[in-house]
């Protein structure tokens, strides 16, 4: 069973007197426990509706969205699907609860009503997970965005959820502050195993995920591992950006010059001089896209068998039922 | 907000920080009521001498406590000028006067002692914050009020919507700072005499600002119910309040120097050396 | 024009909470350029800026600001005079909106300026149109139910609407998404032929590099330097000195360049880059 997923979820929010916004438009994924994906899409595409669905703040319209098993809109469910899915929002400033960045940190484990030498524990395991230990005892007006941003992945952290959904969390961050966000959600993915959705505009923010999953206008147009980007055009059609890397790439091919679809830089420096000394591209460059994709095409809504496939494909995951 | 001492916690490991926040704001409460019973320089200077010896055992720099006095200074200048050119003694021969201003050897006596109270109003709560976070304030606020919920009385909601507030006044004022400026980039003024003309000319600020405000209530209700908050029901602290021997001696201490207070005011044995001291 | 000559700044001075924002900064801002100032967070860069406008005033015997031929160390300089000539676009600018149609807010700056009514309708219309909305669908809609991205061109026609000949921007790409992020930064291009000096902060350094002439560096309240793009960018000595981390194209460009390539190191934009790509293939 998967941790998170979305069976054909339709959302629309009122706009106006009697006008309704569609935000999600039979959308359906699924998210398993381990996973590192990255949610990318425009401003308006439907990405943070997605992560207000994914832990119960809203209830879908069609559909439903379904958490180890447990559907959203049971409400009496909602606490136990918090203790698995955790958000941290885009705004650094509107998430502390306290003045003082330890209390804030308890703030969960106390709502799951731990016994105190529990909760200090992992008040104190967050924080060295989020690397702010130092900072235990200060107040939120002396960090700056990032830090607070890593207080407030503490704070989440602190629940021990199964996924953390980060929605436009390094949106307002310095590149500074952005590159420590990343660091430690990275960290978290693989030192303690922990799912992310990284929610994100910036592409060489999603070219560190292991799947993408691309929102347009509500719908989900594409969902599937870094492969994604041999296929630049889902990203420019959805309104995107690719990374530096792949645009250069593209560019370069255009020219009749083959570097091979790079997602960093080292790996496009090493693809690019292959190619001035006219040798064989190295083959981390060839293979960075070698796993399968899954691009959608235009309006079909994605079935759900194939997504699952798909999903469970790449991680090796059970069988389904 | 960089002025404003109050909510600004100092982090320090000393006698006074480690204190039970419920005994701190106990004796916070006598002490208020005691200034008011102070009346002679004698029992002013007994106080003032355990409010110093408070603040030693805090380690908070001096300097950052007397800055709490920085937000009344003008007050009690002023108090204290209109006090001694108003005072009126009956009996005394005026020192001075000048029309219908007359200045006493009393009233002298009596603004120095107002001055003194107005001061020492400040200094102890100020030291209050300096050494206890708000959070903890509000957990001893929470713990003294609790016999209310029996009466059905949302304890617990008011310590939050407290602490919430202390939070977020700060980031309020700073946004009001970057608003105004915006606004004043714009051309905007905020000065006029007119009182309805300043309230027009403030609102390019006010609905920016309750805008914002709106929206980070509806963001933190999300943070809150993301991180599975309940309410009351269910909840358990990390710092579980818990008193020492040395919160109820210093209660005792507090409560000695009440009586002592009291005693030097009231002489109620007739002792002749407090009738000497006591101006 | 701005000069600035030995500006220093101080936060809560004569307190035990003094801090020090500027430091003996000169530095000179010439009709026409697109500056760029860049330095990490809490580098001053903000306390700079906030004086070309007199909201942050010159303290005493802390140096001058001369926007043209005013002087705002003065005592009392023309505030009207100045924000008209000056306009300021702050983070999230955005969030200063507050009126209950996009033309009634727009119309905000003329008016404080002192505009007649007629005035102010035609500089609201001009300026709403100059920032790419579409005048007869937005002037009577509120403010508060656009999009982002069109809230953020709001505020910005709020500021073009006073005809600024000097226009400061901080991070004025901040938040949005890449598509939004390119057409502030074409808009601000075009808003550059009427009001021809831009001032911008930016952390974004594909940006500054990509669009400024001239860029100050600083760095705890000083200014480290004024260089062009090219010898930014392309001095790693300097790079070091500023702690100023390259536009990513510039790091490609300059890695190959180690690796034996033969390209440039100072490479600035994506275009350039490929042609020194292609070049260096064709060469090989």
């Amino acid at each position: 069973m998967a941790l998170l997923e979305f069976k054909n979820v339709d959302y629309s929010y009122p706009s106006g007197d009697d006008d309704f916004v569609r935000a999600l438009a039979s959308a359906s994924l699924a998210v398993d426990r381990g996973e590192f994906v990255a949610l990318v899409g425009c401003n308006g595409s439907g990405k943070s509706t997605l992560a207000r669905l994914a832990n119960g703040l809203i209830t879908p319209d069609g559909g439903e969205v379904l958490v180890d098993g447990k559907p959203t809109s049971d409400k009496s469910a909602l606490y136990d699907i918090r203790r698995k899915i955790g958000v941290v929002f885009q705004n650094p400033d509107n998430q502390m609860v306290t003045t003082v960045v330890e209390d804030d940190i308890a703030f969960g484990p106390e709502n799951l009503g731990l016994p105190p030498t529990e909760i200090r524990e992992r008040v104190d395991w967050a924080l060295d997970c989020v690397g702010m230990r130092e900072y235990a005892k200060s107040g939120p007006f002396r960090l700056s965005g990032g830090q607070k941003q890593r207080i407030a992945i503490a704070g989440v952290l602190a629940i021990k959820p199964e996924l953390m959904i980060l929605d436009e969390a390094t949106g307002m961050l310095d590149p500074e502050g952005r590159r420590e966000v990343m660091n430690v959600v990275k960290r978290l993915n693989r030192d303690e195993g922990r799912a992310v959705v990284m929610i994100t505009h910036f592409m060489e923010e999603a070219a560190e995920a292991d799947r993408i999953i691309i929102l347009d206008r509500g719908e989900i147009v594409a969902d599937g591992g870094r492969g994604l980007f041999k296929t630049p055009e889902v990203f420019t059609r959805a309104g995107l950006d690719l990374p530096l890397p792949v645009r250069l790439s593209v560019a370069l091919r255009a020219r009749g010059i083959e570097v091979g679809t790079p997602l960093d830089a080292d790996e496009f420096v090493a693809a690019t001089l292959a190619a001035i000394s006219a040798e064989p591209i190295p083959p981390q460059a060839a293979d960075a896209c070698a796993k399968p994709e899954n691009v959608l095409t235009d309006d079909v809504p994605q079935a759900d068998g194939e997504g699952d496939a798909e999903t469970e494909a790449e991680n090796g995951g059970e069988d389904e039922p | 907000m960089r002025d404003v001492t109050i909510g600004q916690y100092y982090p320090s490991n000393s006698i006074v920080h480690r204190a039970d926040p419920r005994f701190k704001l106990v004796i916070m409460l006598m002490f208020l009521v005691m200034v008011f019973f102070c009346d002679s320089f004698f029992s002013f200077g007994f106080l003032t001498f355990f409010v110093i010896l408070t603040i030693a055992l805090s380690r908070v720099p001096p300097l950052k406590v007397l800055k709490g006095l920085k937000m009344i200074i003008i007050v009690v200048i002023i108090t204290t000028v209109l006090m001694m050119i108003f005072y009126t003694d009956g009996d005394g021969k005026p020192l001075a006067e000048w029309g219908i201003f007359h200045i006493y050897l009393n009233g002298i006596y009596a603004s120095i002692k107002l001055a003194w109270r107005l001061m020492l109003l400040v200094l102890m709560p100020t030291l209050l914050t300096l050494t206890s976070t708000p959070t903890e304030l509000c957990d001893g606020l929470e713990s003294l009020l609790s016999p209310l919920k029996k009466l059905r009385f949302p304890v617990h909601e008011l310590a939050l919507i407290m602490s919430i507030a202390l939070r977020l006044v700060p980031t309020l004022i700073e946004e009001t700072d970057k608003i105004m400026n915006a606004q004043k980039a714009r051309g905007a003024k905020f000065e006029s005499k007119n009182p309805f003309k300043k309230i027009k000319a403030m609102l390019p600020v006010l609905i920016p600002l309750f805008v914002s405000s709106f929206r980070r209530a509806d963001d933190l209700a999300d943070a809150m119910d993301s991180r599975c908050y309940r309410g009351a029901k269910g909840r358990t602290r990390m710092n579980k309040l818990h008193f020492h021997v040395g919160d109820v001696l210093a209660v005792l201490l507090w409560s000695a120097v009440f009586v002592c207070i009291l005693f030097l005011n009231y002489n109620w044995l007739g002792w002749e050396f407090i009738a000497v001291l006591g101006v | 024009m701005i000069s600035v000559q030995k500006l220093s700044y101080v936060y809560s001075p004569k307190t035990p909470f003094t801090t020090q924002a500027l430091f003996d900064v000169n530095m000179r801002i010439e009709d026409g350029d697109f500056f760029g100032i860049i330095g990490s967070t809490g580098a001053g860069k903000s306390t700079l800026v906030s004086h070309f406008n007199a909201l942050t005033r010159v303290q005493k015997n802390s140096g001058t600001v001369i926007v043209d031929d005013m002087d705002l160390s003065a005592k009392k300089p023309d505030l009207n005079r100045l924000r008209a000539k000056v306009g300021m676009v702050f983070q999230y600018p955005e969030h200063q909106l507050f009126d209950d149609t996009v033309e009634k807010d727009v119309r905000f700056g003329p008016k404080n300026l002192g505009a007649s009514a007629d005035e102010q309708r035609a500089l609201a219309k001009q300026a709403i149109e100059l920032v790419g909305l579409d005048y007869g669908a937005v002037a009577e809609r509120s403010p508060f139910e656009l999009s982002g991205g069109q809230k953020r061109r709001v505020a910005l026609a709020g500021v073009i609407a006073m005809k600024p000949q000097i226009l400061i921007l901080d991070e004025p790409t901040a938040g949005l998404d890449p598509v939004g992020k390119r057409e502030i930064m074409e808009l601000i291009v075009r808003i550059k032929a009427v009001c021809p000096t831009v001032v911008m902060i930016s952390h974004n350094m594909d940006e500054i590099a990509s669009y400024c002439n001239r860029i100050a560096v600083m760095s705890r309240g000083r200014v480290i330097g004024v260089f062009t793009p090219r010898e930014l960018f392309g001095s790693r000595e300097l790079l070091a000195d500023c702690d100023v981390k390259l536009p990513l194209v510039t790091e490609i460009a300059a890695r190959l360049c180690d690796g034996g390539a033969e390209i440039a190191h100072d490479i600035l934009t994506e275009d350039e880059l490929l042609d020194a790509i292609e070049k260096a293939v064709k060469h090989a």
